[in-house]
């Protein structure tokens, strides 16, 4: 009898970017945010491209729009005690059955130079990793700045 | 938009579980008491602006040289 073998192939998607022109990632990368970025709610579908080489930053980068895509760190990677607790609606939204599986991003901006980037802690991105869910929430009882200085 | 005119103590409500009152009138400052099912966030809008502001900002970041992000990083880590 014929050994038969099962070759797992792994399902890739192909985006545009204005950035990268065409990007392919694997689909089990997909990161669902229903109610998108704020400012953005037509975009639900994202993707954490590599990060940038001996650095923390990586681009998080809609699958539908090829322009929008932001960069983004993890605030741990800067700054030790950035902590906060989520709303009940937030725990909900993003189906969190273990905190062990969240990932926390903010989002980078770039002002005059590279030298003023500032990081959005007020907005963080969470992402439930196992269910590839995300959310940016807005951290109201939380007096963190939305410019807060990386270098 | 429905504007409606409520005096000192006041109320108005929204939908069946959304009720809104004047609490205190002060020169331009209305304190506004709002009770909602805990579902609903309620946020002052310019800090949903102020956020949305700052996302689109990040979106246009133009091209970044790398090399300098990577020697600021360095710098600033060892």
């Amino acid at each position: 009898m014929m050994q038969s073998s099962v070759l797992e192939k792994k399902e890739v998607i192909t985006f545009k970017s204005k950035r990268f022109n065409t990007v392919s990632v694997d689909a089990d990368r997909v990161i669902s945010i229903n109610n998108g970025i704020i400012g953005f709610p037509g975009e639900k579908k994202y993707v954490m491209l590599e990060q940038i080489e001996n650095t923390p930053f990586v681009w998080f980068h809609s699958v539908s729009n090829p322009s929008i895509c932001f960069l983004v760190a993890e605030p741990s990677s800067f700054m030790k005690d950035y902590s906060f607790e989520l709303g009940r609606e937030d725990i909900s939204d993003l189906k969190i059955e273990d905190k062990r599986d969240l990932l926390f991003l903010v989002i980078v901006n770039i002002h005059d130079t590279v030298a003023d980037m500032t990081a959005n802690l007020k907005g963080p991105i969470v992402i439930n990793t196992k269910k590839k869910l995300a959310k940016q929430v807005v951290l109201i009882n939380y007096d963190f700045p939305t410019r807060y200085k990386i270098f | 938009m429905l504007v409606l005119t409520r005096k000192l103590g006041e109320s108005l409500t929204i939908g069946t579980n959304i009720k809104i009152k004047i609490v205190d009138v002060k020169g331009k400052h209305v304190k506004v008491g709002v009770s909602a099912p805990l579902e609903y966030v309620i946020h002052r809008e310019e800090i949903y602006e102020k956020i949305q502001k700052e996302n689109s900002l990040a979106v246009g970041i133009k091209d970044i040289d790398l090399k300098i992000v990577q020697k600021l990083w360095k710098e600033t880590n060892t």
